[in-house]
């Protein structure tokens, strides 16, 4: 076939012949060139607070303008927003955004970021690297909530933009990523490696489904990786799991085992180890040296905050992450 | 009386089935000007209509 051609976008490379799309159903090979489907065609825009996405140590009680588009380089099973990240580009109502009213937007709306989230923000990567040029321009910062899947060279290029990451390490073996999400562990921690190369400030999400990756080895394993990788000041949330999509049949996650995975990563030598998506001590922070509450939260909302200038207000001792 | 009556409601009935050929017909054209509308409506919403170039792809052989 003269006019096939290869996205090398994410791991996933798919070899698309004349008019065929993507896995991740927004890329389309037309007369014999690889296009976008979705750019400047968002099909969820909010401000949210930064908390939900989540970020902690990131600007804390600011919101953030959030877009997402439709499609997914991963098919998790337990996705929460299978309705869209699962979806055709045509199958869902889309705004006509383009980036530069994205950014107009963000700044109209008294946002200090914008964060590329919901779905998986790489399948619209023009669209999100457009905007971010932007934004950073306008003194606005960029932030991604990501799976990770993505090939190192346009991770790089994106980068240089992007303030921070949440990053979704949906468990820690090849099984897991094989049957669960049908995608594969080795691309995820390359990208967590390159993005703490790149400066990007960096955070963690380990959704925690009972069953499927709540092993505590594996977390302990995961833990021990992020400290040595990634340094012991990479804030990690273990989120707790809600039956979704095609996973309806398991429980929500115990209480209990959220409380024995924040263990094993304090253990594993992580300073910021939150809990997410319950209401708990786990998700205030405190000071890795003096143990006092500097930032309380209630859900996304910020109670009280004890960071003055990046440090520690009763000990001063310097707490990792963007505060200003 | 009753005659009468019998005579008259054949073209009372015809009358009747007249109205409702014309009301059918008008629905007819409204339903399908709103579905040339909605055709217009889907097409200018097919992403093929936004496309924009990748930035990471090649050719293969």
């Amino acid at each position: 076939m003269a006019n096939r051609v290869q996205c090398e976008l994410c791991p996933n490379g798919c070899v698309l012949d004349e008019g065929q799309h993507s896995r991740c159903r927004t890329r389309m090979n037309k007369d014999g060139k690889l296009f976008s489907l979705v750019y400047g065609k968002p099909c969820a825009v909010h401000i949210d607070p930064i908390e939900k996405k989540p970020f902690f140590h990131f600007l804390p009680g600011t919101t953030a303008f959030s877009i997402a588009t439709a499609g997914c380089v991963l098919s998790c099973k337990f996705c929460q927003n299978w309705q869209i990240s699962q979806a055709k580009p045509e199958d869902t109502d889309t705004y006509d955004l383009p980036p530069d009213k994205v950014v107009t937007q963000a700044i109209a709306n008294k946002c200090r970021s914008v964060t590329y989230t919901y779905t998986e923000p790489t399948v619209f990567y023009e669209y999100m690297y457009d905007t971010a040029v932007i934004a950073r321009k306008q003194g606005i910062k960029n932030t991604m909530h990501s799976c990770g899947y993505i090939n190192e060279k346009p991770l790089r290029k994106l980068s240089k933009y992007l303030d921070a990451a949440d990053i979704d390490l949906k468990g820690f073996t090849e099984d897991f990523y094989s049957r669960i999400c049908s995608g594969s562990l080795r691309p995820v921690l390359n990208s967590l490696v390159v993005l703490k190369e790149e400066d990007v400030w960096l955070e963690i999400t380990n959704l925690v489904i009972p069953t499927l990756n709540d092993n505590m080895k594996d977390i302990k394993d995961m833990c021990i990786w992020i400290q040595k990788n990634l340094g012991s000041d990479t804030p990690i949330h273990f989120s707790r799991f809600f039956p979704h999509y095609k996973l309806t049949n398991l429980p929500p996650t115990p209480l209990e085992t959220l409380i024995d995975a924040r263990k094993a990563a304090m253990d594993a030598g992580l300073k910021f180890v939150y809990i997410g998506n319950i209401r708990h001590e786990g998700e205030s922070t405190f000071c890795p040296k003096c143990k006092q509450l500097l930032v309380e939260r209630i859900g996304y909302f910020v109670k009280q905050n004890h960071i003055l200038n990046g440090k520690c207000k009763f000990c001063s001792t310097a707490i990792s992450g963007v505060w200003s | 009386m009753a005659s009468a009556n019998s005579v008259a409601q054949p073209s009372q009935e015809y009358g009747a089935n007249k109205m409702k050929r014309r009301d059918f017909l008008k629905k007819l054209l409204l339903v399908g000007i709103f579905m040339l509308f909605g055709k217009k409506v889907r097409a200018e919403k097919k992403p093929e209509n936004n496309l924009k170039e990748a930035m990471f792809w090649r050719k293969t052989e």
